[in-house]
């Protein structure tokens, strides 16, 4: 089948009689079905189809025959129908019966499990409480700990501020300062000792025979710087 | 707005036409009457081959007890179908498959009649030359 179709977007050019070019829609023919927006073709518009003859025997006859038709075919979907829900009904006979079968072993199973339940409850009872004591023993033993340990910690404050105490007796306060200072000018401290292996102080013979000795060895440096 | 007719909604078992090009095939589905017809369909009963095979058979599968569960719970045929399964037994034979047929006869018959005469007015031809 062939008809006219006209292509949107591409113009030929007609030559008009005076020799000017004018753009036209251009109109080819294209295998397919009719586009909408094409009229009805000019040798159809005046067609009207001939309708199909019909034998009127015939047709009398096919009436008969679909009317019998459509009653056997009746009694065929009621036949199955019937079919149908008397096996619906055994099958739900069948199933309510499982189901009632499956409530009892249901149930029998579920009184052993919570007897089960309850023994396995009994024990898990007395293992908490156990444990529930042992954890309160344990938190009293901390608690008694950690008292012990705040005792002992008061009595070292407690002597550690005894103990400043009896020191601060000893500070240099503003009033003893000057007695102090002197007291320190006054004081004479001599290093010059030895110590044995046993950490013993052996301390010199005396002052005087430190200061004998080094005017010796002031005397015997002029008298080498002499030489 | 004209007030319109309620649309049929039912299931259907009809064909859907699957092969390729010059090579029909048709599968016997169960189908909403309004999806497409190669729409995925509730089930498929069978398949139906129209092209002859080398013995001139056509061949055609259904499953039966399939069949019978879809028809009772409602779902009706196509015509196609209904002269199929009219051959098949499952329906009466299908009235257009016998108006068919009885065409076909008649035309044979007058087929025959007329190489009947066209040989007999060979024959007187022949005779009176």
């Amino acid at each position: 089948m062939s008809c006219l179709r006209r292509t949107g977007s591409i113009f030929a050019k007609t030559v008009c009689s005076d020799g000017q070019t004018l753009p036209a829609p251009l109109q080819q023919f294209v295998r397919g079905i009719k586009p909408r927006w094409l009229p009805k073709s000019k040798s159809k518009i005046f067609y009207v189809r001939e309708p199909t003859p019909i034998d009127p025997v015939e047709h009398e006859e096919l009436r008969t025959m679909y009317f019998h038709y459509r009653t056997k075919l009746r009694a065929i979907r009621g036949f199955l129908r019937t079919q149908y829900d008397q096996k619906m009904a055994v099958i739900q006979k069948q199933s309510a019966k499982e189901d009632r079968d499956n409530i009892a072993e249901f149930q029998a199973i579920e009184g052993q499990v919570s007897q089960w339940n309850s023994r396995v409850q009994k024990v898990r009872e007395e293992l908490a409480a156990m444990e529930e004591e042992k954890r309160q023993q344990r938190a009293q033993w901390w608690q008694e700990r950690e008292e012990r340990r705040k005792q002992k910690q008061l009595a070292r404050a407690q002597r550690k501020v005894v103990f400043n105490l009896e020191e601060s007796k000893s500070f240099i306060t503003l009033d003893t300062l000057d007695t102090e200072i002197e007291k320190m000018l006054n004081l004479r401290q001599d290093y010059n000792f030895a110590i044995d292996k046993q950490g013993n102080r052996i301390e010199s013979d005396s002052a005087h025979k430190t200061e004998t000795s080094q005017a010796d060895d002031k005397a015997n440096q002029q008298e080498a710087v002499k030489r | 707005m004209p007030r319109m007719p309620p649309k049929p909604n039912h299931l259907m078992i009809r064909f859907a036409l699957y092969g390729c090009t010059n090579r029909p095939f048709n599968h016997i589905v169960v189908i909403q009457n309004r999806k497409n017809r190669n729409a995925k369909p509730l089930e498929q009963l069978g398949t139906y081959d129209p092209m002859p095979n080398a013995n001139q058979e056509k061949l055609v599968a259904i499953n039966f007890e399939r069949l019978r569960h879809w028809l009772a719970c409602g779902a009706l045929c196509s015509k196609p179908v209904e002269k199929l399964l009219g051959l098949a037994g499952l329906f009466p034979i299908h009235p257009m498959s016998y108006i068919t047929a009885q065409r076909n006869r008649k035309k044979a018959a007058e087929k025959e009649a007329e190489e009947k005469a066209a040989a007999e007015t060979e024959k007187s031809e022949s005779t009176a030359s």
